[in-house]
This record gives C-alpha cells, structure tokens and sequence, in this order.
C-alpha cells in the first residue's frame, strides 16, 4: 500500500513537472498560429523524450553512471568539451527562461513589474539549492504543477467544437495564412520543448543520488511512461485551449498573459488563480532543476563531487557554478531582455544540442559490462536508433529554418 | 557474450582491459560513492622492453594536456599560474591503489585521502568563497571542509623523468619496416602485471590497435561485437574494418617525442 | 510606477523578423521583385501584429468588465498591449517608403494604427481608474478600431 502510493507521487510528480515555460510559451504560441495542427510534433516529442530518459534512467540505475560521465567517457575529452559548452549554453539560457516565467507569473498575480521580482526569484532558487532543501521540495513543486490540469478543464468548459479540432491534429497540413518554413520552425521549436537536454541530466543525475537500482527499474518506467505521455497531454491541452480561445481572434501569444487568457475567459478568477499557481509552480521547479543540471553538466564532465543532496562544503566547484549560473541568470534577465524571447531561443537552441546528448545515452544503453542483462532489447534499440535519425535531422533543420522565418516571423 | 554477464565487471582479475575505453576519462570514485576526479591521463613507463602502465593523472595540468591548440596552452598555463608550487607537476597516483574497474574506477582509502588534499581548486573554493556565505553546510562530513593532510608523500609521486602519456600513445601515428603509413593507434591493450582480485596494480600493454579512421573508435564496438544497436554497430565496424591489432613484441619502438610508433614487420 | 520601458518593444523584435522576412522575400524572388509589394507586404505584418495585441488588450479588458478576472491581471496585459501598439506604430511610422505610391498604403496604415493606439490607452486609463462603464466604452471604441486594422489587413494583403 505504500509501495503504490510511492508510486503514485511519483507519476503524479513526474506530470506536474513535465512542463516548464519552454512547453507553455511554445504550446500556446503554436495554438495560436497553428491551431492543433503541429498535435503531431508533441506526441513525437513525448515519445522519444520516454525513450531516452528510460534508457538514461536504465544505465543510472544499472551502472550508477548519470548521462554526462557518460559523454566525456564516450566521446573523449575534446569532443565532450564541445557538447559541454553546448549544453551549458542550453541549459543556463533555459534557465534564464525559467526565472523569468517566475517572475512574469509572479507579475500576473501581483502587477508588480516582473523586473522587481527577478532579482528575488534568482536569490529564492539559489537559497533552495544552496540549503539543499530541493528534494522536499521536489514533490511540492511537482504536485503543485498539476494545477495545469486546469488547462483541459477550460477546454472542455469552452465546448468547442470538436470535429475541426480532431480532424486538424489528426491530419495535419501547413495553415493556409502560415508560410511552409515557419510550420517547420515551429515543429522543431516544439520538438526542442518537449525533449530539452536538462530532463535527461537531470533525471538520471537524481537516480544516481538516489541509489536507485534494477529494482527501482519498474517504478522508473512508470514515472517515465505513464507521467510524461500525461505530462505531454497538458501540453495538448494548452496549445488547445489557445486554439480555441485566441486563434479565431487573430491574437498571437508572445506573453504570458495570453498564455492564461484562455482559462480566464473559461472559468475565470478561479481559473486563474488555479494557472499562475501552476505556472509558478513548473517554472520554479524548473528554474532549480535547470541550476542544478548546469552544475551537474560541469561536474560531472571534469569529475567533481556533484548532488542536490549534497552540501556545499563537500561540493564548493558545484555550487559555485549554480551560484554563478544563478547570478548571471538573473543579470541578463536585468538587462530587460524579453523572457519570452529568451524562451523561444532556449527551446530552439535545445533541438540543436540534442545529438550529442543522445547519441552516448543510446551507445552505453547497449554495453553489457554496464548493463548486463539489462541492455536495450529490439524496441529499445529500433526506437533509439531512429530517434537519433530524428534528433540529428531536427538539429541541422534548426538554424536554418531560425535564420529563413527570422525566429518565427 | 553471454547473457548473465554481471553488470559492472569491466576488468576481471588476470583478463585484459583496454585503456582507451574502460579507463582513460573515467570517473574516479571512493568507498563511499564519492567522486575524486576523472582519470585525466594515464602514466606509462618502459621497464624491460614492456609497456607498463603504472599511475593515474587527475586534474587540471593532466586535463589541459589533452586539449589541442590555444585552449590546450591557455588552460595549462592557467593552472601553472594559480597552483601554488613553483613549478607544478600533475600528481600520479599509482594503479596500486586502484581497487576495482567497472563502468567507474574505484580507489582505496589511502588514495581517497590523498586525491582529496589535492584538489586545489575545490578546497580553495570552499575557503574562500562558499565559507563566506552563511548557511554553507557539509563541513563535518568527513570529505567535506578541510581535509586531513596526507603525510608528506606528495613529492614521491610526481612524474617520474621518464615517464610518458598514454594520451601520447593513442592517437601516434604507426609505421610499418618499411616505412609505410600503418594508420593511427585507436587502444592500447594490456593485462594486469600480477593477477589480483584485490587490487588492480601495474598493467603491462600487450597490444596495440591501428587503423586509418579514429573517429568513434572509443564507443565499444570493437570490443563487443555484438553490441546493438544493430546499425549503428554496423556502420561503425564497418568504418573500422582496417584496423589492425598488433602484438606489442612486434613493436620495435616508441618514439614519445614525435609520436610515432616503429612495428617491426610491415603488416 | 512607470510602465514605459516596461519591457523592450515588440517592435525590437518584430523588426528583425519583419526585416528578416523581407530580405528573405529579396533573395528568394531575385532583386526584381516590386518594392510597392514589400512595403505593402510590411505593412499588413504590422497591422496583423496590432490586430493581436489590440485584441488581447479587448479580451483582458472585458475579462475585468465582466468581473471574470482580477484588475491585477486585466492591467498587466493591458499595459504589455499598450507597449506592444506603441512600438510597432513607432517602428513602421520609422519606415521611408519606398516611391509616392507606397504613400496611401502609409497613410491608412499610419491611421489605422493610431486609432488602435489611442483606444488602448484609452482602455487603460478607465481601467486604471477602476472605471467600469468607460472601460466599457472604451473596450467598444477599440473593438471598432480593431475591425478596421482587420480589413485595412485583408485589403492590403
């Protein structure tokens, strides 16, 4: 009985925490433009993000290695130097994001200027990270998160109708008013939001902490495939709800506020408090998660002691870069710089990194002096093998198509 | 290989062991899962016409080494700056105590001790920096604060004069009698000095592999053939096919400063 | 408190992708293509931009009038709205056309824009004030200045 209600928060948590402000901005911003016609990309997202972090959270829990330790052992020194910096660059510009949804949520609810409440957000994550507090609140944050449920509640309020809705995300075309290129764009923004590189850092750094072991497996593949296919069903209904509410208007979301605005008109006051309860709630926890997968990105590439378990005396390297992270986290946002911007580049720049990410996940997944018996059977290996295909086609595709649509114009 | 290999058994004492892919760049853990650094490089000394490698390189000077170009001089130069010896060599520690290899390296007590008093930039961070902030905690835990110092062996464990990298050895280029380019050395092979099951010791190479393409020479196709995915290891063998493994007594000689390797047979 | 500045306009970086675009449309169509038909083209971007935020300013707006959303809220979109018409106004008014016949194009835009402008602020300022019926006559005044943006667009485009 126990066991299952461990098991339970453990899903219950996993929803809650799939989405960050990359999944909200770029969800709502495609609802917007491109109706639920790129459905199709989230479900592909949602599925390889399954695939990569059962198979990070399998070689965690089998061998004790988290995914970068992996990197620099697979590809060398150099060449894991390179996907260092790429993914730091990723990771900090998303976690630039992160305080900023913070503190543009924080703006909604009070309408005191965002700015104010940068610095604080920046000095409230730090605190958590640096007291080490993480891990209790981990599980708040993440059942907090499920107030974004309230997002399919406002869809189903708003009765829409239903038949275009299906029969646009079931046959998915280019919109006749959208440019082809910028349907691409999109595509690729949406697929960087829903497989960010920090999920898997983090995931398999804290089944490394954690202890898990092959016993744990079960339970690590139900977070894995029952939370994030539900987690990745917020995201639908956000990019839904949007379609239903802004889209007919002609409003294009660039806000955070327009990312609410279709609950509001649902169920109102209430709605909207249930929103920015939940907006505060994923992006918080994502702004710790993403200092925390800076830090372990560098630690765990040059070997330091690293953990959100661990205090900074016994860490001074780690949390030294989260502290700095955090700081210049919140200088940049200082420099008035439009978070919402920055989230856009952040999940474009995701699709980018991916390949070297991934790429060593699927090639240690197989090695039997790791794994034993536990290494990828067929599906695994049929499913990793072509998402790799996918992730290096989605990576070259991104600048290109930023550079051609300017960023989604 | 068979089904029931038992996670984590990377080295079994008396088997052989490739240095490239199981030990260079690999996480150096101890008793208690703490982590103590990467294997930046491994030292390797000539004793009797064998090539025999007898320590571990950890930490920035052995790091800066291995990166090529300007950021390799820079980084060096960095750490010779900030370190607070005169003329500062990277520590070695000896593979004797070294006591498992599985997907991480696994050192004994002692080695605990001592890589963790010579972590320069952590200890100086936690001095300077993370002590002045309040609330900063862990300094009690026995590897966190400042450590016990280890009883005045360092200076033994400098490089020795004529010890060389094995990050000099992989990637050297191979040349054959008569002159002809054999490709460039992909692993290096080698099998403990003595068998242990306690501890790992000195290992003695006993081949080399040569093959014209480097790139993803280090994922573990080569050692396991059958390792999946399917495709993957396929192109990947297949971009490997020419290389070649090579006893190391048909080595004549290794010339460190230039990075060549002298096979006494054209192969 | 000021709200000016309150964030860099969209204009910042409606422009790069305005711009963007229109380099984009240059090298794809070859240096011929009509300079008119750019101008033109950057005007109904800029219209479609308004129309966007004007109507998120006309929904938050009736969301308070209606009591269905706190004023916290209903003003900070407001005000993002306001920033946003003010900075695409300001941006395109910026823009030399390219030959006098580009030049009704820009004085129907220019108005057209205006009028949204002036009725966001207007929208703001009853709101500011907790004034339910003139934000309400305001929100009308916008809606009507929104639907001109709207086919000045479909015109155009």
């Amino acid at each position: 009985m126990k066991r299952l209600f461990a098991v339970a928060l453990g899903i219950l948590t996993a929803i809650g925490g799939f989405v960050d402000i990359g999944d909200l901005v770029t969800n709502a911003a495609v609802g917007s433009r491109f109706g639920l016609s790129l459905v199709w990309v989230v479900v592909v997202g949602v599925l390889g993000i399954c695939v990569f972090a059962e198979m990070s959270g399998r070689v965690a829990a089998v061998s004790g290695r988290a995914t970068f330790d992996l990197i620099r052992e697979r590809l060398g020194p150099q060449v894991g130097l390179a996907a260092l910096v790429g993914s730091m660059a990723v990771t900090f510009l998303t976690l630039t994001a992160e305080i900023g949804g913070v503190a543009l949520a924080l703006e909604l609810a009070t309408s005191l200027n965002y700015l104010l409440w940068v610095p604080v957000v920046g000095v409230l994550v730090w605190v958590v990270l640096w007291r080490v507090r993480f891990s209790l609140l981990e599980n708040g944050f993440g059942l907090a998160g499920l107030a974004l449920i309230v997002f399919a509640v406002a869809v189903w309020k708003l009765g829409p109708d239903w038949g275009p809705l299906v029969s646009e995300a079931l046959h998915p075309a280019v919109p006749s008013q959208e440019e082809g290129s910028t349907y691409w764009f999109y595509a690729v923004a949406l697929f960087g939001a829903a497989m960010t590189p920090y999920e898997v850092f983090f995931f398999s750094s804290g089944g490394v902490e954690e202890k898990w072991g092959p016993d744990s497996l079960r339970t690590m593949r139900a977070n894995v495939f029952i939370g994030f296919p539900l987690g990745g069903l917020l995201s639908v209904a956000i990019a839904a709800a949007a379609a239903i509410v802004l889209r007919p208007q002609g409003i294009e979301v660039t806000t955070l506020g327009q990312v609410a605005l279709p609950v509001v008109t649902a169920l109102g006051t209430l709605g909207l408090v249930l929103v920015l309860v939940g907006f505060f709630a994923a992006t918080f926890g994502a702004a710790c998660e993403t200092g925390l997968s800076v830090g372990y990105s560098v630690a765990q590439y040059f070997g330091w002691q690293w953990g959100k378990f661990v205090e900074p005396l016994r860490a001074a390297r780690f949390h030294t870069v989260v502290l700095l992270s955090c700081i210049a986290g919140v200088g940049i946002l200082l420099t008035t710089v439009d978070p919402i911007m920055v989230t856009e580049y952040s999940v474009v720049f995701s699709a980018l990194a991916l390949p070297l990410t991934y790429f060593p996940i699927l090639v240690v997944a197989n090695d039997r002096t790791y794994l034993g018996r536990h290494v990828n059977g067929r599906l695994a290996n049929v499913l990793g093998t072509a998402y790799l295909v996918v992730v290096v086609v989605a990576s070259l595709a991104a600048v290109p198509l930023m550079v051609v649509t300017g960023a989604g114009q | 290989m068979s089904d029931d290999v038992a996670p984590g058994r990377a080295f079994q004492a008396g088997g052989p062991l490739a240095l490239g892919l199981r030990l260079m760049d690999h996480q150096l853990l101890g008793r208690e899962q703490e982590m103590l650094g990467n294997v930046d490089d491994v030292a390797m000394e000539e004793r009797d016409r064998r090539l025999v490698a007898v320590g571990l390189l950890r930490g920035p000077g052995a790091w800066s080494h291995r990166q090529p170009g300007a950021l390799g001089r820079w980084g060096r130069a960095i750490w010779r700056r900030l370190h607070p010896q005169e003329d500062p060599h990277p520590a070695v520690l000896p593979l004797d105590h070294v006591t498992r290899i599985d997907s991480a390296v696994h050192v004994d007590p002692w080695a605990e001790g001592y890589l963790s008093a010579t972590e320069g930039l952590e200890l100086w961070l936690r001095q300077h920096v993370i002590r002045q902030i309040p609330g900063a905690r862990g300094g009690e835990h026995p590897m966190g604060g400042e450590p016990p110092p280890v009883g005045g062996r360092d200076t033994d464990l400098g490089l020795s004069v004529d010890a060389h990298l094995l990050s000099s050895l992989l990637g050297a280029q191979v040349l054959a009698a008569d002159g002809s380019d054999a490709g460039r050395v992909v692993e290096v092979r080698a099998v403990q000095a003595t068998a242990m099951s306690s501890r790992v010791g000195p290992l003695v190479v006993t081949s080399l592999v040569h093959g014209r393409r480097r790139l993803g020479g280090e994922l573990g196709y080569r050692e396991d053939t059958n390792m999946g995915p399917r495709l993957l290891g396929a192109a990947l063998r297949w971009w490997h096919r020419h290389a070649v493994e090579t006893r190391w007594e048909d080595v004549s000689r290794v010339d460190w400063h230039t990075r060549r390797v002298h096979l006494r047979h054209t192969p | 408190m000021s709200r000016a500045g309150h964030r860099r306009p969209l204009a910042g970086r409606r422009s790069l992708g305005t711009t963007a675009a229109v380099v984009a449309a240059l090298v794809t169509t070859g240096c011929t293509s009509d300079p008119t038909a750019v101008y033109r083209d950057s005007a109904v971007a800029v219209l479609e931009a308004t129309l966007s935020e004007a109507r998120t300013a006309e929904l938050a707006g009736r969301l308070w009038v209606a009591d269905r959303s706190p004023h916290a809220m209903a003003v900070v979109v407001v005000a993002e709205s306001e920033t946003g018409v003010g900075g695409e106004t300001s941006w395109f008014e910026e823009q030399q056309p390219p030959n006098r016949a580009s030049d009704p194009v820009r004085g129907r835009t220019v108005d057209a824009l205006d009028g949204a402008s002036s009725a966001v602020q207007a929208v703001r300022i009853s709101l500011d004030r907790f004034d339910r019926p003139g934000t309400r006559a305001a929100l009308d005044e916008l809606r009507s200045a929104c639907s001109d943006l709207e086919s000045l667009a479909e015109e155009l485009g």
